[in-house]
């Protein structure tokens, strides 16, 4: 199953603007909560709904997008997606696509398997709690009131295994976290040789862009 | 006689032993003054409290190594959950 594309098909000289936020929205996110902030901090958490979001709003966009967004214009196909790379580093018969070209689609695939994953395993470690509840129990127990953290229906049965899943959960969302890191080395390598291959800057249309023609 | 000074030596070698670190599951209180007082017993001295993912978090500095520690503490039953060397 070869991706769609047409002779003359080009991907956008702009992405559309959901794309684009939730592209870049995303990334500042991830990097800030992998090497600056504090996890479990508030803007750590905060940072991590904003992903959740974002990444809710991308999948969204994928379905009812404009047609260079949407998943039915770059179909994961990890065959399609060798031969691209397998074409850049030849040199020779590398395609242009009207969307991702099939390295990238599997690329998008991997991060937002490894986005909800974190996010997912984040919110399980903070047992679901929302920024603003963060930042009501942090002013609780700064003030030295330790019973706002007290959860009711918290019963002493379960509570080894609340832990046993939250150890579990940690455990996954650092891994995912650094896998993360790892795709984004390789997506910026990517594009560098894309770029360089096809004489084409890829980095301006998920920017700012040109006006589209 | 020997077994005698053996099992005295091991009692009174305890408290140092203690004097390392608190230790996962060791009750130190459910408010901050408890806990600070059990676990400055214990060999790490308090610095602050956080909340941090429905747990407290107390950051510490093991007084046997001087390293800075994290020792989380379930705000209900007052028991020590978790205990971290702060990266």
């Amino acid at each position: 199953m070869a991706a769609p594309r047409t002779p003359a098909a080009a991907p956008p000289s702009l992405w559309d603007p959901v794309v684009r936020i939730t592209h870049w929205g995303i990334a500042v996110s991830v990097l800030v909560n992998a090497a600056l902030d504090e996890g479990g901090s508030l803007l750590h958490v905060s940072l991590g709904w904003l992903v959740m979001a974002l990444l809710l709003l991308r999948l969204v966009w994928g379905v009812l997008g404009p047609g260079e967004a949407r998943f039915s214009a770059f179909p994961p196909n990890p065959v399609a997606a060798l031969r691209h790379l397998g074409q850049l580093a030849s040199g020779k018969g590398v395609r242009h696509y009207p969307s991702h070209n099939p390295a990238g689609a599997m690329m998008a695939y991997a991060f937002w398997a490894c986005l909800a994953l974190v996010t997912v395993t984040g919110l399980v470690m903070t047992g679901g709690a929302t920024p603003m509840q963060v930042a009501d129990e942090k002013a609780a127990v700064a003030s030295g009131d330790w019973s706002a953290l007290i959860k009711e229906s918290d019963g002493e049965s379960s509570e080894d295994e609340d832990n046993s899943l939250r150890h579990t959960a940690e455990e996954v969302h650092e891994v995912v976290a650094n896998l993360l890191l790892i795709l984004a080395a390789l997506h910026v390598a990517g594009v560098l040789v894309e770029a360089r291959t096809m004489r084409r800057n890829l980095v301006a249309p998920m920017l700012l862009g040109q006006r589209r023609k | 006689m020997k077994l005698k000074l053996l099992t005295i030596l091991a009692l009174t070698s305890m408290p140092m032993a203690a004097l390392a670190m608190p230790a996962v599951g060791d009750l130190v209180g459910t408010d901050p003054a408890t806990a600070t007082a059990a676990l400055e017993k214990a060999g790490c001295k308090v610095n602050e409290f956080e909340a941090e993912d429905g747990k407290i978090e107390a950051k510490c500095t093991d007084t046997a190594t001087n390293k800075p520690m994290e020792v989380y503490i379930d705000p209900a039953s007052g028991k020590v959950t978790d205990i971290k060397s702060e990266d």
